[in-house]
């Protein structure tokens, strides 16, 4: 009977697939710039005399229509309609599995200490949260703080969290808590929540995290407490080199299960996976693998350009549909900043023609920090990439972009940077600006100048 | 990529790609999913060509469920619809174009992994150690994902046909004969 049912199988999906053909202009549709690795016609313009530092995102420009030369895109693709309806769908699970989640679990839930501790790391983190600002008003957490795990590891008391906003769209933020020196929960990321196209790849019905730097120990939270959980991490080769994953069970006690990686072991590419009544229901890498505490890490790369948040959503589309932009492109182009990366910071928005924009800034261990402009167009489900380059140390303070269809420049301001006027021509009168982080510079002028305070002191950027 | 890669390459896109798409289509249920699933993988193969060392076949299956599994992860199965082009080319005469339609139903309701350990296991015809190489998972993983696939599938069509028949010989006590 089972061989029969096998050869039916097999038998139906040659049914099904017989009439599938490859397009013929497949290849044609692969960039021939592809095939190396995506490099911008980057203009530089020179810094304005008074500044020393800045360098700046500047798309290249070919001669267009009536409105004057028009922005280059670096590529473009197609996105999937289905895929951006999976990613609602996927917030909507998300909120609904934490509307349900019930008491905190965890051998620690009880704990007053470790409640308070986590209350005040998460009120005040020592570093801001990553996203530069939106164009649109922010919706920042609010309500108490809903601690979905607190417990014990062998390396002290590590905790997840997420608070509630009213952000239409990203309508939580979550606090991963590690153990400190101490033993206590130090917060080591704190985020916007965005389901599926996240690409922190945070799943509501298994999350799971490294629960310090060394890596010694995974935590995974099933949204069933009763699930059953398996994790598997690498620690020897095969006859190729490639190192092997080994499966073990992790037990679950208290709506988690702590495994411990094994003498040898990668986190790195471990997988972990939840089944039901046998059924595996989820499986994908370990969500978040510490590389430092926010409070007691090391220093980041030198590429890595972390900036401050004064304004932390991504456009009233939201971020999960922005991100299911990045998450397309991360795909196509970036696929090594998939499993793992930490975007140091983003801005982006909706523009006037109901359009999208984002820009962000990638980076994983391993690699070299990226920055990306992406900008949307709502109607054909087509993203046009901007800019796509490795973030230089020296580019800062400012991040200044045209965008297309003469929609204005997006402008974000670095690290102890805010943009307080700007202007198209030296001599005209400045615009001013309320001190942001991030805006859209309403002209279809192809330079422009920006005021900045840096540290305090007043500098005059060109474009 | 110098001009003996590029053409190593393009052959291969010519070559494996109306292959590796029916494998896409399988593991993602729609076309313009394949395709685009499909001009990634190529993407990301075009920019490694010349670095990539083991079968270039095997890379870009492995990337594809790698993709596909990925971003397509969900918990509750997909909405499975037919796209309008597609007939079956070859009448069935043994059990009915209805079960086979069935079996392709239930296979693209699965967890998308269960999913791609039955594409790679009878439609690719990879062995259980092969499977496991692609999907970076155990043996005994492959052999339980397959089981409770087929189990599941089985179960789906049985089901439908018990519904079906009025109480009728199921398809399991059919083909059992």
């Amino acid at each position: 009977m089972s061989l029969d049912l096998e050869n039916e199988l097999r038998l139906a999906m040659q049914d099904y697939t017989s009439d599938v053909q490859a397009p013929p202009d497949l290849l044609s549709r692969l960039p021939r710039r592809r095939y190396g690795f995506p490099r911008l016609a980057m203009v530089a313009a020179a810094a304005a005399a008074a500044v020393t530092v800045a360098a700046v995102v500047v798309v290249g420009e070919q001669t267009g229509g009536d409105g004057g030369p028009a922005v280059h895109p670096l590529s473009t693709y197609k996105l999937s309609k289905t895929f951006a309806q999976q990613e609602q769908l996927a917030a909507k699970e998300m909120t609904k599995v934490i509307e349900q989640w019930g008491p905190t679990r965890g051998d620690r839930a009880g704990d007053q200490h470790v409640m308070a501790r986590l209350r005040a790391e998460w009120a005040h983190p020592s570093q801001h949260p990553t996203n530069l600002g939106s164009f649109e008003p922010v919706h920042s957490p609010d309500g108490p703080l809903q601690v979905l795990w607190a417990g014990t590891t062998p390396e002290g008391v590590a905790a997840y969290a997420v608070q509630h906003t009213k952000d239409p769209v990203a309508s939580y933020w979550y606090g991963i808590f590690l153990p400190g020196s101490d033993g206590q929960p130090r917060l080591a990321q704190r985020s916007q929540l965005t389901a599926g196209a996240d690409i922190s790849e945070f799943d509501p019905h298994l999350m799971s995290f490294t629960t310090s730097p060394a890596h010694r120990s995974v935590v995974v939270i099933p949204s069933d407490a009763t699930d059953d959980v398996r994790v598997a991490f690498r620690t020897s080769a095969d006859a190729h080199g490639q190192l092997v994953p080994q499966w073990q069970d992790a037990a679950v006690h208290d709506g988690a299960a702590v495994a411990t990686v094994p003498a040898g072991g990668n986190v790195w590419g471990a997988v972990v996976e939840v089944a039901h009544d046998g059924l595996v229901t989820a499986d994908h890498g370990v969500d978040f693998i510490s590389t430092r505490l926010l409070n007691e890490g090391p220093p980041q790369p030198a590429n890595v350009l972390p900036m401050w948040c004064n304004g932390c959503s991504i456009g009233a589309n939201g971020p999960g549909y922005s991100k299911v932009m990045l998450t397309a492109w991360l795909v196509r182009h970036g696929p090594e900043y998939l499993p793992v990366f930490t975007s140091m910071w983003s801005v982006g928005g909706s523009l006037p023609d109901g359009d999208n924009v984002l820009a962000m800034q990638l980076w994983t261990v391993g690699h070299p920090a990226r920055t990306v402009v992406l900008v949307d167009n709502r109607e054909d489900m087509e993203v046009d990439v901007l800019y796509d380059e490795e973030t230089k140390p020296a580019d800062r303070p400012v991040v200044a972009v045209r965008l297309p269809k003469n929609a204005g420049w997006l402008v974000g301001a670095g690290p102890d940077a805010v943009v307080t006027g700007w202007r198209t021509a030296p001599g005209d009168t400045w615009h001013a600006v309320a001190s942001k982080k991030s805006l859209l510079v309403p002209t279809d002028a192809t330079a422009i100048e920006l005021r900045l305070v840096v540290q305090g002191h007043e500098r005059v950027v060109s474009r | 990529m110098d001009a003996t890669d590029r053409g190593s390459f393009e052959d291969f896109v010519r070559g494996r790609s109306t292959a590796l798409l029916r494998t896409a289509y399988l593991l993602t249920g729609d076309r313009g999913h394949a395709e685009d699933l499909l001009q990634g993988v190529l993407e990301r193969m075009a920019r490694r060509w010349p670095t990539i060392r083991e079968s270039r076949e095997a890379y870009a299956r492995r990337a594809l469920v790698n993709a596909a599994t990925n971003r397509w992860r969900q918990r509750r199965p997909a909405t499975v619809e037919f796209s309008e082009g597609h007939h079956p080319s070859v009448p069935d005469v043994s059990v009915g174009v209805a079960v086979r339609d069935q079996l392709i139903r239930g296979l693209l309701s699965l967890p998308p992994r269960q999913r791609a350990v039955l594409v790679l296991r009878y439609f690719e015809d990879l062995n259980e150690a092969e499977t496991a190489q692609v999907l970076d998972c155990s043996v005994g993983t492959v052999k339980s994902q397959a089981s409770r696939g087929l189990e599941r599938l089985r179960t789906l069509v049985d089901d439908s046909a018990h519904a079906a028949s009025g109480g009728r010989p199921t398809f399991g006590e059919r083909t059992a004969r």
